[in-house]
Order: C-alpha cells, then sequence, then structure tokens
C-alpha cells in the first residue's frame, strides 16, 4: 500500500468514526497526518481527499460563514471499509 | 491496525482511558505523568509505551468522545431538529479539533460522570433489591420451619401414649433445648 492509499484508509476510518457528524478539512488534515510516516505534506492529504471524492466514499459540505470544507463518508466507503 | 494482546490500551477500562487521554491532551502529552498516572491504578508501563498508545489510539477515542457527546446534545429535545443538529454538529467539531475550548470539555466530562452516577445508583438500587429479596425469603423459610417444630410439638403433647417425662424429652429434642 502507497502513502497515498494509506492515508486514504486513515481519512475513511477517521470519517466513520465520525458519522453522522462531519470533520472539517483543518483538523482531519492536522490529525491524519501524524498518523503516517514521515508525516503526510499537504499535497499527499490533497491527493488522498481527491482519490476519495473522485470515487465517491465520501462528499463535502462547505461551512455557511466560514467557507471551509467539512468532510463526511458515503455509503460507497463505508462498504469498501466493511470490506476489507 | 495491529494491536499486541498486552498493550496498554487493552490493560486500561474505559475510565483510565478517558482519564489519561484527558489529562495527557491537557498536558502537552507528558509522558511522565502519564506513566506516573498508570502506576497509580497498579499498571506497569513505560514512556514509549504510553507513546505509542497515545499516537495509536487517541484520535479515535477523541472522534468516538466528540460523537457520543453530540448525539446526547442532539437528543436533549431543548430545540428544534434542525438547530439540534447544528449545535450537535458544533459539539461534536469542538470536541474533535485539536485545541478543544475547556468550557466544552469541562461540560461534556460533568455529563459523562453524572451518568457513571446515575449507572452506579441503578445498581446499587438492584443490588439493595436482590438483598432484601433475599432476605424475606429467608425470613420466610425460619417461619415455616418455626411452624412445623410447632405443629410437631402439638403432636407430641397431645399423644396420650406419652408419658410426662416422655413428652418433655420429645419437645427438648424439637427445640433443640
Amino acid at each position: 500500500m502507497n502513502k497515498i492509499e494509506k492515508l486514504s484508509r486513515i481519512i475513511l476510518e477517521a470519517l466513520d468514526a465520525s458519522a453522522p457528524y462531519m470533520l472539517p478539512q483543518a483538523g482531519l488534515f492536522s490529525e491524519v497526518r501524524q498518523q503516517v510516516r514521515p508525516l503526510a505534506t499537504e499535497d499527499e492529504f490533497n491527493d488522498a481527499i481527491y482519490l476519495l471524492l473522485q470515487k465517491e466514499f465520501i462528499g463535502f459540505k462547505r461551512d455557511a460563514i466560514s467557507d471551509e470544507k467539512k468532510f463526511f463518508i458515503k455509503e460507497a466507503g463505508q462498504a469498501t471499509l466493511r470490506a476489507a | 491496525m495491529k494491536v499486541r494482546a498486552d498493550s496498554l490500551f487493552d490493560r486500561l477500562n474505559p475510565e483510565q482511558r478517558d482519564v489519561l487521554f484527558l489529562e495527557m491532551s491537557q498536558n502537552n502529552c507528558d509522558l511522565v505523568k502519564a506513566v506516573q498516572l498508570c502506576a497509580k491504578w497498579d499498571i506497569r508501563t513505560s514512556r514509549s509505551s504510553v507513546s505509542r498508545c497515545y499516537s495509536q489510539h487517541f484520535f479515535s477515542w477523541k472522534l468516538d468522545r466528540a460523537r457520543k457527546a453530540a448525539a446526547a446534545t442532539e437528543e436533549l429535545g431543548t430545540f428544534d431538529a434542525e438547530t439540534s443538529r447544528l449545535a450537535a454538529q458544533k459539539m461534536f467539531e469542538e470536541l474533535a479539533s485539536e485545541k478543544p475550548d475547556p468550557k466544552f470539555v469541562y461540560l461534556v466530562r460533568a455529563l459523562e460522570l453524572e451518568e457513571r452516577k446515575v449507572k452506579l445508583a441503578e445498581q446499587s438500587a438492584v443490588t439493595r433489591f436482590k438483598l432484601e429479596t433475599e432476605k424475606l425469603k429467608l425470613a420466610e423459610r425460619r417461619v415455616t420451619v418455626a411452624e412445623r417444630k410447632i405443629e410437631r410439638a402439638k403432636s407430641a403433647l397431645s399423644n396420650e401414649k406419652l408419658s410426662p417425662q416422655e413428652k418433655d424429652a420429645r419437645l427438648r429434642q424439637i427445640f433443640g433445648m
């Protein structure tokens, strides 16, 4: 499993543990980056997020005031976790 | 993630995990203090074990706690559904963040302790009820035994074939005198 795939899995697990609530992008990055070695960069994090969004494993909504993205897991993402 | 069967995380009960992780998150992950805290619970560990435990489990523990607090907020029923949902989301974000507002942490901790108190009181009430039931059953058995002795005594006293001395001996035997 390469680093992006590992990051993707960690992000999915974090969002699954948060359901039905959403995790803001900044907080998600801050926590998830520390769980891989070497520490994940912002680019690597964004690549993992992009991958998950493309596969429709996760979605996001924007905060009405701050416009920050808040992520949540979708059914396909949960199914992937259960299948693994 | 593979966790060793003898990992510190597994050796802690749920309440100890709460206390340890709360202390560490509020004390900049002071490993020395964490080891000392575990020692108070008779759990021998090392700074490296504590560090490993924290890095492997803290985030999922934090999310789980945040989710439960948010769900409790939503179930309060004080607001309409939409407002409750927004309040719950805010509670979740605050508790899941890197540095949650101490007011939120304190509030959730107070609610958790209150919930534990209620559960302990319920368990205590159930235990007391069982004890009282047992006492009652014991008292009923004693009454039954006494009634049988009285019947046997009456039978002995009304037995014309027995002499007064024999009746006396029989009564002493029945009542263990």
